[in-house]
């Protein structure tokens, strides 16, 4: 499995630069044109945060298609690994490449305005925020992964299909997410903290959504691994 | 070793295995010929799981086509499958490290006889070296089962030699081979039985020799005769 990582890896080290490349770029603009130098987080991150949530859809189906419009889909299932395998390995090049991009946004503009730090905010929220924003990100990538390896069980209306199982999908989750939350009721929430000489935010961001999805999520990444052990070429 | 029963195999609107039955023997090498869309590959990739059969069933070594099965078949695409941003080097490293069957004697021996560069990127080989390169990763292995589709299609004649010679060189009698193939003649010397494939199904399954004998003619010739070429 590490041999198939590394080379997702290396299959999306292009991406992977240029995401670098376009969160620092940002970051270095607003370092240097921004008067209220931390600002620059909040602006990118907000100016950012967007596209990244599609760039995830997009890439979390992107990561397979292009193994079918390469025709590399033969050489992948032509070695002795299971489906769990090829699905888990896809999916951790993209959680990496969220990680990478929360963590270039949000720790950039932190080691560039120390050692004044305006905001206040110690290292370890700024981790904390870099971790809940990225996983949350990555809660997006089993729905377009499940709802493309469907649509690739019939070639000749594979888009339309996934497009109708992404929408069905999206309506079961919206159904049973209440549900799957009242599971998770007790668990507490992340608290993120920022204090200033002006201002004092502390947020509780509730944490029982986000277990649910995840399951939710897991549920979807364990039947697109069989499901993908079926497909055809 | 390789059993089809009733063996279908049928896309939107395309027939491409009707009703398939046959027996291939262990250690046999066994050329599988047809012309363009008689069904061969369909017919190799159902081997590989990478297709499922519509109705009937297909074995090998007893066991369904998966994963399992990919751990003692060598197959080798007609297409070019490999990824193209990899150096030769780095492909055979990656590639070989999913199989235990994996000789390094049999590389170091198949690498001089295909002429593999192992310093260039994959894309940046010529279509005859990608095709020896890909026939390399099937070969360098110890497999059970040899999967050939058209490793001859496309090909210029000097790769073609160098792709016979280490086919021959390669094998050591043991292993079962199904050669895919509509060029004939070059190979047809290496038969130990011979496949007609004619629109999806099977119109001839013979001993290569017990089909000269009754011809009097070569295999290439039956192939003419057989599909009006």
């Amino acid at each position: 499995m590490n041999n198939l990582f590394v080379k997702e890896l290396r299959d999306e080290m292009g991406w992977i630069i240029g995401i670098a490349g376009f969160v620092l770029g940002v970051n270095l603009l607003m370092y240097l044109f921004s008067g209220n130098r931390f600002i620059s987080s909040s602006v990118s991150l907000a100016i950012t945060s967007t596209p990244m949530y599609l760039y995830v859809f997009l890439k979390s189906i992107g990561v397979f298609k292009d193994e079918w419009d390469r025709n590399t889909i033969y050489t992948l299932f032509s070695l002795p690994i299971r489906g769990y395998e090829i699905v888990l390995t896809k999916i951790g090049v993209v959680v990496l490449e969220v990680f990478l991009y929360y963590t270039l946004v949000l720790f950039v503009p932190y080691i560039l305005t120390l050692p004044e730090n305006p905001l206040g905010i110690s290292l370890y929220e700024v981790i904390k925020m870099i971790v809940f924003f990225s996983m949350t990100a990555s809660l997006i990538i089993p729905f377009p992964v499940f709802a493309y390896i469907v649509g690739r069980y019939s070639p000749k209306l594979k888009g339309l299909v996934t497009f109708g199982v992404l929408a069905g999908i999206g309506i079961l989750y919206g159904k049973i997410l209440p549900l799957l939350r009242q599971i998770f009721s007790t668990v507490p929430g992340v608290t993120i903290s920022i204090h200033t000489t002006e201002i004092e935010i502390s947020k509780t961001l509730p944490l029982d959504w986000f277990f649910a999805t995840l399951l939710f999520g897991l549920i979807l990444v364990y039947i697109s691994s069989l499901l993908i052990e079926k497909v055809e070429v | 070793m390789i059993e089809a029963i009733e063996l279908t195999k049928i896309y939107p609107g395309v027939e491409a295995l009707s009703d398939v039955t046959l027996e291939i023997k262990k250690g046999s090498f066994v050329g599988l010929v047809g012309p363009n869309g008689s069904g061969k590959s369909t017919f190799l990739k159902l081997l590989m799981g990478m297709l499922r059969p519509t109705s009937g069933t297909v074995t090998i070594d007893y066991r369904k086509p998966g994963w399992k099965t990919r751990k003692f078949t060598a197959y080798v695409p007609e297409i070019d499958t490999l990824y193209s941003w990899m150096r030769v080097e780095e492909c055979i490293g990656w590639y070989s490290s999913y199989f235990n069957d994996w000789n390094k004697k049999k590389a170091e021996m198949l690498q001089s006889v295909l002429g593999i560069k192992r310093f260039r990127k994959v894309g940046e080989l010529s279509r005859g070296f990608r095709a020896r390169l890909r026939l390399f990763l099937a070969l360098s292995r110890e497999a059970k089962v040899f999967l050939l589709d058209e490793p001859l299609s496309g090909i210029d004649p000097a790769s073609r030699e160098r792709i016979e010679e280490a086919i021959v060189k390669s094998l050591e009698g043991n292993e079962t081979v199904i050669f895919s193939t509509h060029i004939v003649k070059e190979v047809e010397k290496l038969f130990d039985s011979v496949i007609f494939l004619k629109e999806g199904a099977v119109f001839l399954h013979r001993d290569a020799d017990e089909l000269r004998a009754e011809y009097g003619k070569g295999i290439e010739e039956i192939f003419r005769e057989v599909y009006n070429e």
